[in-house]
């Protein structure tokens, strides 16, 4: 159990580190875990690094300063053991170097924990092992605190194991704080998106579609309803996806997926909308449902009137209340949209004007048509007279006053 | 009419009253003897969003009756009560009588008892077209003539304005030719300075100024409205079909063209800023056919008029030359018989100037009341 929950921590240990401060205000309750740690590193000259720069921050000048900061805020029986703890300790100090030998095994213990995820028991009985080597040590000059100094060991054991437990648990408090702090980006990072594609966040969606079909037929404001709370649990799902794998850069692409997909379903939803909104003025009987919801509005509006009848809200009572079934409403109080009617009325002076092209084509067309008519005429007349002036003269050369006579009162016709 | 008469508990009721006998009491009051009425339901002739309107014959009398029937909110009083109650006049459908009934889930309803008149304009056009045929111009002008003479009389005596009138809400009586407006159930008296609402009246009869969203819009929308009876009846076909409120604004610019700034300013100031494609109005003569009366176009475009205020009012609009042929002597139906009464003003003339007055009593009825006064004073 432990070790896989440490296996699972395990990629947040270097998230961990780059988080500084809250690791700073965190180790300030890992007292006895900070003696021990701390007190290593002191007796250490080789520089032993327990897990990264956890301890590096701490000189060995500031320790009796930590110690008495302990002292004062352990409780009693901790702060007993503590206190043996560190007579024992500064028993080991006094004597040989020998003796790191046998202390920085609990130490490598730790480590290998750490890195290794070793189980409980044996962690237990590399602590024991160790504090035993060093008891054996001390074996020669007082055989008589021999049992006192095995209790020792073994609640030195236990205090270690009481300390490790406290630093796992501050370490989750501190995995805690940067899963929310991770949570609270991702949701950032979810409205930031959302803004981004001209909506609103998520969670006011919902309210500002109700409010924007309550014009509309009631019917349909009410399955959007259900279609947008349906929506928004959909963008739950994938921001709690998205914290718990907590692979920032990948799942961010998912979530803009997940929103391009929603904002696909808005789009078709308004359009689905818009489309019964337009059916439903053109229907001319269709339009009870709306009559009847604009008269339960207006009752109760009314509820809390005056009670006056000549007031407004009691005309739509009775405005609507006689309303024949072929009743046209219409479910704006403020006018047709401008914008829409200039643009019907572009479209129609277009259509106009085409219509107008049409005409001066069709006008234009008849226009050469009958030119072309009158050339034909005229050279058809051309033609005519040539042949007449010719066939007179080959008709009757030898009487030239005839012939003259003949082109002269063509002639005249020409004219 | 009906105040005379005491509103009491109904006997019968059920959602569908075919073949239902209603029996009300009347009566009581002053000493007089209480009476039943009783109805007996024969068919729907209406049903919309308001109720229903069936046809009842009184069992007593044998008057057949229109009974419309509303669902009434306690907390109110029903306008269209109300107002019918105070009106009375020949082009005007008349209340007879009215009364509650509730039902099992104690619902309560109105039920208005009207004269019963068995057909509509809508019906009558409808009838023309089917036949593939116009409406003859004299029936065009006698309907016409009745229906602003009954607006003239709910717009100035009580201050009414119907804000639905269209061929659905005309009754004529095909025997007389009588024409009555009906249905007030949109009706209400305009007070300057207080808005009313702008979604009333049916689409293809709604002013420009109620498309635009204006809320104090006057008694001027019942006459564009009448002006697109008006050319519905001369033309056989709505005049302005639209599908939707944009398309209806689009088919009237499409007949009266742009409204020009100062025109949009009067429906309604807050589209001033826009600037509209420029489309050139058709011409009037070239809306209706060829042999139509110049005085029927003229009526037309005086009536369908982008500012309110250049509307001609109901009165003026009786006046107009169009209606000419109703004022001759010896002027009667196509059948021979005798026009339904026309000149039989009372209170709607109050406001008119003589001259008026002078164009709206032909000569021949002026001399028979001043026949009909002279009478009582000699004897």
């Amino acid at each position: 159990m432990r070790k896989k929950k440490k296996d699972d921590r395990d990629p947040f240990f270097k998230t961990l580190n780059i988080l500084s401060p809250f690791r700073c205000s965190k180790a300030r309750h890992i007292r006895i875990a900070d003696i021990l740690v701390d007190e290593e590193l002191g007796s250490e000259t080789d520089g032993y690094d327990c897990s990264g720069d956890f301890n590096m921050e701490r000189d060995p000048h500031r320790l009796p300063e930590d110690d008495g900061f302990m002292a004062l805020q352990c409780s009693s029986p901790l702060y007993i053991i503590s206190r043996w703890l560190s007579t024992l300790k500064r028993g080991k100090r006094r004597r040989c170097g020998g003796v790191v030998r046998s202390q920085k095994r609990p130490k490598e213990v730790a480590k290998t924990e750490r890195e290794t995820g070793d189980d409980e028991s044996t962690h237990a009985t590399g602590s024991t092992n160790g504090l035993n080597g060093g008891g054996g040590e001390t074996e020669s000059r007082q055989i008589v605190k021999d049992t006192s100094s095995f209790n020792l060991g073994v609640a030195c054991g236990l205090v270690y194991l009481i300390v490790a437990g406290k630093n796992e648990l501050a370490k989750t408090a501190e995995l805690r704080a940067e899963m929310e702090q991770l949570l609270q980006n991702a949701k950032e990072e979810l409205q930031s998106e959302n803004s981004r594609f001209g909506s609103r966040p998520v969670e006011s969606n919902e309210m500002n579609f109700a409010s924007s079909t309550t014009d509309l037929q009631q019917a349909s404001s009410s399955s959007s309803e259900s279609r947008f709370s349906l929506q928004s649990g959909l963008v739950r799902e994938v921001c709690s996806e998205f914290v718990r794998n907590g692979r920032v850069q990948g799942e961010r692409d998912e979530c803009v997926e997940g929103m391009d997909q929603l904002e696909a379903e808005l789009e078709s939803e308004l359009e689905r909308l818009q489309l019964h909104l337009e059916l439903d003025s053109e229907n001319h009987s269709s339009n009870s449902n709306y009559t009847q919801q604009q008269r339960l509005n207006a009752v109760q509006d009314t509820a809390h009137g005056t009670g006056d009848d000549t007031s407004d809200f009691g005309e739509e009572i009775d405005a609507h209340g006689a309303e024949p079934a072929d009743y046209n409403e219409i479910p704006c109080h403020y006018g047709v949209p401008a914008l829409e009617l200039e643009r019907r009325l572009h479209e129609l002076l277009e259509a106009r004007q085409e219509e107008r092209i049409k005409e001066l084509e069709v006008a234009l067309e008849y226009t050469k048509r009958k030119l072309h008519e009158k050339e034909m005429e005229v050279s058809w007349w051309r033609q005519n007279a040539s042949a007449a002036l010719t066939s007179h003269r080959h008709q009757d050369p030898s009487s030239s006053g005839a012939s003259q006579h003949g082109s002269e009162s063509t002639f005249h016709l020409f004219r | 009419m009906a105040d005379d008469k005491e509103i009491s508990a109904p006997v019968v009721d059920g959602s569908d009253p075919t073949g239902h006998i209603i029996s009300t009491t009347i009566g009581g009051k002053n000493g007089e003897p209480k009476q039943t009425i009783s109805y007996m339901a024969e068919r729907v002739v209406g049903t919309g969003s308001f109720g229903i309107v069936f046809q009842a014959k009184c069992l007593e009398s044998g008057e057949t009756v229109a009974i419309k029937k509303v669902l009434q909110d306690r907390r109110y009083k029903n306008r269209e009560l109300q107002l019918m109650r105070v009106m009375d006049h020949p082009n005007v459908v008349s209340l007879k009588h009215c009364f509650f009934s509730t039902t099992s889930k104690n619902e309560l309803f109105l039920n208005l008892v009207m004269e019963y008149v068995p057909e509509t304009m809508y019906r009558v056009l409808k009838h023309y077209s089917n036949a593939n045929q116009r409406m003859p111009l004299i029936y065009v002008k006698l309907y016409m003539y009745q229906i602003f003479r009954g607006l003239a009389y709910i717009h100035s005596v009580p201050g009414v304005c119907h804000r639905d009138l269209k061929p659905q809400n005309l009754l004529v009586d095909p025997l007389t030719h009588q024409v009555k407006l009906c249905d007030f159930g949109s009706a209400k008296v305009l007070v300057k300075g207080e808005g009313n609402i702008s979604y009333i009246c049916s689409r293809f009869y709604r002013a420009p100024e109620l498309i635009f969203g204006a809320t104090d819009y006057t008694t001027s929308i019942d006459i564009w409205s009448a002006g697109c009876v008006l050319a519905e009846l001369l033309l056989g076909q709505p005049l302005f079909p639209g599908e939707n409120a944009v398309d209806q604004l689009v088919e009237i610019i499409k007949v009266l063209g742009t409204p020009t700034r100062e025109e949009i300013r009067c429906m309604n100031p807050n589209y001033t800023d826009f600037r509209f494609p420029q489309i050139k109005a058709h011409p009037w003569h070239k809306v209706f056919h060829k042999r139509m009366p110049p005085e029927a176009i003229d009526l037309a475009s005086r009536l369908l008029q982008y500012s309110p205020s250049l509307r001609c009012t109901a009165l003026e609009a009786c006046a107009h030359s169009f209606f000419d042929d109703l004022r001759e002597p010896n002027a009667r139906l196509p059948n021979g018989r005798p026009f339904p009464p026309l000149f039989n003003f009372k209170q709607e003339l109050s406001g008119a100037t003589p001259e008026l007055i002078n164009r709206l009593i032909p000569d021949h009825v002026k001399r028979q009341m001043g026949l009909n006064f002279s009478h009582p004073a000699g004897t």
